[in-house]
């Protein structure tokens, strides 16, 4: 007997002599009273499943289990898609869809009802078919448009949307729902706690944290330095299809949102101003006007003068994020221009 | 199709049901092999002919080598072995060869070079095609001794054809091991019954298996992530460490989470597999830590390439070009690419370098070997010393780029002051604890006291209530899904 092996079975069974059946025989094992315990183990681990599932549960019911406000970026992506598919939209809400670029930007500076469905590591595929897919029709959708639109639509963020029976199960079962995970809510409890005792806001960006040390901003530079370097090389012909393909893709997804009801408007959070100047982002730009001609869709552009410093060459630091979050908010305040000629179908 | 979808669960559902009724009892073997195939197909259709035409290959010379006489024996079985060495040299190590060739041969080539990279990689191969070749091997071996036939090579080629087919393709075991011996598997070939089935082992074997990959390296990855360029470079080195470490728990929890898994369903379904980790971390050498991780592959590796080269019974020098030779293959049949050879080497580096010292030192320690031995501080000291040297090798798992490798040891240095970062090493900490836990229940002091906890109650109920809540974990913690990392393989 293998004194090392964890004894799952409760019996070492040695492999190369398996028990000998001739066929037709029905076996009764000698060891009933081994099967019976057995067989109360897994009872036993079973009720215990049960009851552990009903206590938490009736835990989040009573409120003593506050919901996580954000674990990894996939928790936090995963969050606000459940979140935003399990209440259907309101009539006054602005959605902003995009990738990391837009999860970025602090949604309180565009307004009240903001809701923000940029996701770290997507695109505004994934958020437009969220949009789509929830009963109800919001006012304003922003929708990022760049070359992230190549990222696909995520599956595994739209499931709470497009399955009706886990739907239904998370709408009734809240300890189901990604907010709720026991580990994410005792870590994000943790970091209230922490919050709190630093005397910081809850909902204050841990990225606002003041000046960078030297060190930091030597690798901030570095990492602004190797961005660059990638956007130094044209935009490959492979690449231009493929961003093609991607871009009439979201433009279905942003026609029936249109059709939806909802008013339209495109972006592009700007990067650090030497990215933006690139040829690479030139011919990106070209592209997608005309996949997205200015005669059809509303596009918010972004201020020449509009000269934004970012953390890494693409994502901007909280202070112009805030500036970059005001100044959609005045955009869409102003009286609509060229929005798409589809009428409404809900 | 992953263990850990909707779709399998209902397939898994399906095909229990009609496995153990009473009217499909005598073709149980037959509608188990159909299963695999639906299993196999689901990952991509057209890759079904390639498993079967090595299923194929496999069963008629194997079947071949075990009637024919000595000389046509040894053709048959090299022709067998060659053609399952060039399916995978094609199919896994094309594109490295073309990226060889256009390097070498220039751009007149591209074209050629451009057909092979487009090849797919069919999920699994690595590990189908290193159990032809160990049937192959066996049924040689076994007539090569005297036997007038293989004891597990059946003498009607049809029933030979089709225990072949369920010994490659069987579906918990396809995708990424274990390797099976043909020894070991055929003989269990038969009518299952319901009232057989060790329901304790399925429990204990699925329940711990889903939990160690959904819960431990599901929710693991999504921190282990930042071991990425350009992300590494902005943490402290201590965050950065931390992060490594939790890859090292993650790949243990993703491969043999995936291992318990194929345990579990295979015993569902009445056939026994082995072990394919035996608490890897708590290995105190390195030497030691290849008889606890990827067990299969590892003794596939000493049975059918260490043993031919001559083992240790050459010389010392020869040892240890042998213990170079095996790992640096082994390295390169996790993946075509340089990286992984490097790997390989890496660790045949050091289990040349571990053989070469207890050489000069002269005598074996003759308590390493004994698994059971209590320990002392020295032995926890070697268990540090071998888990760094192992997790500064998966280094090359993460990131295969060796640039990028040599970035993260330069952002190392550069970025030593500092402590960790508390949202990334907490979380890592909390997910790598059932990790540790899992391995310290088996240390030997615990393994001792394991027959007078057993007649425990309060135990018993400490040991279910740890399935419970590992069931709970898996309902409201797991994390988001993705494939096993060994798929790739």
């Amino acid at each position: 007997m293998n004194l090392f092996t964890f004894n799952f079975s409760g019996s070492n069974a040695d492999v190369s002599q398996p028990p000998s059946v001739s066929p037709g025989q029905d076996v009764r094992p000698a060891d009933a009273p081994g099967r019976r315990e057995a067989w109360r183990a897994i009872g036993r681990a079973l009720g215990i499943f049960f009851l552990t599932a009903a206590l938490y549960q009736t835990a989040i019911w009573s409120g003593r289990v506050p919901p996580s406000r954000s674990g990894t970026q996939w928790d936090d992506n995963l969050i606000r898609a459940q979140a935003y598919s399990l209440t259907p939209a309101r009539p006054n809400e602005i959605v902003l869809v995009g990738s990391s670029l837009t999860a970025n930007l602090p949604v309180q500076g565009i307004g009240p009802a903001a809701i923000n469905l940029g996701m770290a590591g997507g695109s505004a595929q994934t958020g437009l078919e969220l949009v789509e897919s929830t009963p109800g029709t919001p006012q304003i959708v922003l929708v990022e448009i760049n070359e992230t639109l190549t990222r696909p639509a995520d599956k595994h963020l739209l499931w709470t949307s497009e399955n009706a029976a886990w739907r239904q199960a998370c709408l009734r079962f809240s300890a189901l729902r990604a907010e709720f995970r026991p580990v994410s809510v005792a870590l994000s409890a943790l970091r209230s706690w922490k919050q709190r005792r630093a005397g910081r806001a809850a909902d204050q960006s841990e990225g606002d944290t003041g000046p960078l040390t030297p060190a930091q901003e030597k690798l901030r530079q570095r990492l602004i330095a190797q961005n660059l370097a990638r956007e130094a090389a044209p935009l490959s012909a492979s690449d231009a299809q493929a961003l093609r393909v991607a871009a009439r893709q979201a433009r279905i997804r942003v026609d029936q949102v249109g059709r939806g009801g909802a008013r339209v408007a495109l972006f592009s959070p700007p990067g650090e101003t030497a990215k933006e100047r690139m040829p690479r982002q030139q011919q990106i730009r070209a592209l997608l006007r005309v996949e997205f001609p200015p005669s059809r869709y509303r596009w918010i552009l972004t201020p020449p003068n509009f000269h934004g410093a970012t953390h890494d060459g693409a994502h901007l630091i909280p202070a112009d994020a805030r500036r970059y979050a005001a100044f959609l908010r005045a955009q869409i305040s102003e009286p609509s221009r060229g929005e798409p000629q589809t009428k409404p179908t809900k | 199709m992953l263990f850990n979808s909707v779709p399998f669960v209902i397939f898994f559902l399906v095909v229990f049901t009609l496995y153990y009724l009473p009217a499909a009892r005598r073709i149980q073997v037959p509608m188990l092999v159909c299963a695999s195939f639906v299993f196999y197909c689901g990952a991509a259709p057209l890759l079904l002919l390639l498993l079967l035409l090595s299923i194929t290959i496999n069963a008629v010379t194997s079947f071949q080598v075990n009637k024919a006489e000595r000389a046509a024996q040894i053709g048959w079985a090299a022709g067998g072995v060659a053609a399952n060495l060039a399916i995978l040299g094609f199919f896994k190590y094309g594109a490295l060869l073309s990226r060889l060739l256009t390097q070498t041969l220039g751009a007149a080539h591209v074209s050629v070079g451009a057909s092979l990279l487009s090849l797919p990689l069919p999920v699994g191969i690595s590990f189908y095609t290193f159990e032809g070749v160990s049937l192959l091997v066996d049924v040689l071996r076994q007539r090569a001794s005297g036997a007038a036939s293989a004891t597990f090579v059946d003498r009607q080629a049809g029933r030979h054809v089709l225990k072949t087919s369920l010994f490659i393709a069987f579906f918990p075991h396809l995708i990424a091991g274990p390797i099976l011996k043909a020894r070991q598997f055929y003989p269990q070939i038969g009518v299952k019954f319901f009232g057989d089935i060790d329901w304790t082992r399925v429990f204990r074997c699925l329940v711990t298996g889903y939990f160690l990959k959904m819960v431990v390296a599901d929710n693991l990855k999504d921190y282990t992530f930042w071991i990425a360029f350009p992300y590494f470079q902005k943490e402290t080195a201590a965050t950065n460490l931390a992060l490594l470490f939790g890859y090292s728990m993650q790949i243990f929890a993703d491969f043999a989470g995936y291992s318990l898994i194929a345990l579990g369903l295979a015993a569902a379904f009445g056939y026994t597999l082995p072990d394919n980790f035996l608490f890897p971390y708590l290995s105190r050498s390195l030497s030691e830590f290849w008889r606890r991780w990827h067990i299969s592959l590892s003794t596939w590796l000493r049975d059918y390439l260490y043993f031919p080269l001559g083992g240790n019974r050459k010389g010392r020098l020869r040892t240890y070009v042998n213990l170079l030779v095996v790992m640096t293959l082994g390295g390169l049949w996790h993946g075509a690419a340089w990286s992984y050879a490097v790997w390989g080497l890496f660790h045949g580096a050091g289990l040349a370098a571990e053989r070469l010292v207890r050489d000069r030192i002269g005598v074996r320690s003759a308590v390493e070997d004994d698994l059971s031995a209590r320990w002392g501080l020295r032995d926890f000291v070697k268990l540090t010393a071998t888990f760094a040297f192992v997790t500064g090798g998966w280094l090359l798992f993460k990131l295969p780029d060796f640039d990028q490798a040599r970035a993260f040891v330069a952002a190392l240095a550069q970025n030593a002051r500092g402590g960790p970062d508390l949202r990334l090493f907490l979380p890592v900490a909390v997910f790598s604890l059932p990790v540790i836990v899992y391995h310290a229940m088996n240390l030997p002091s615990c393994q001792a006291q394991r027959a007078a906890w057993a007649a425990c109650p309060r135990y018993r109920w400490c040991r279910d209530a740890a399935f419970g809540l590992m069931l709970a974990a898996l309902l409201f913690n797991s994390g988001t899904s993705s494939e096993f990392i060994y798929f790739q393989f």
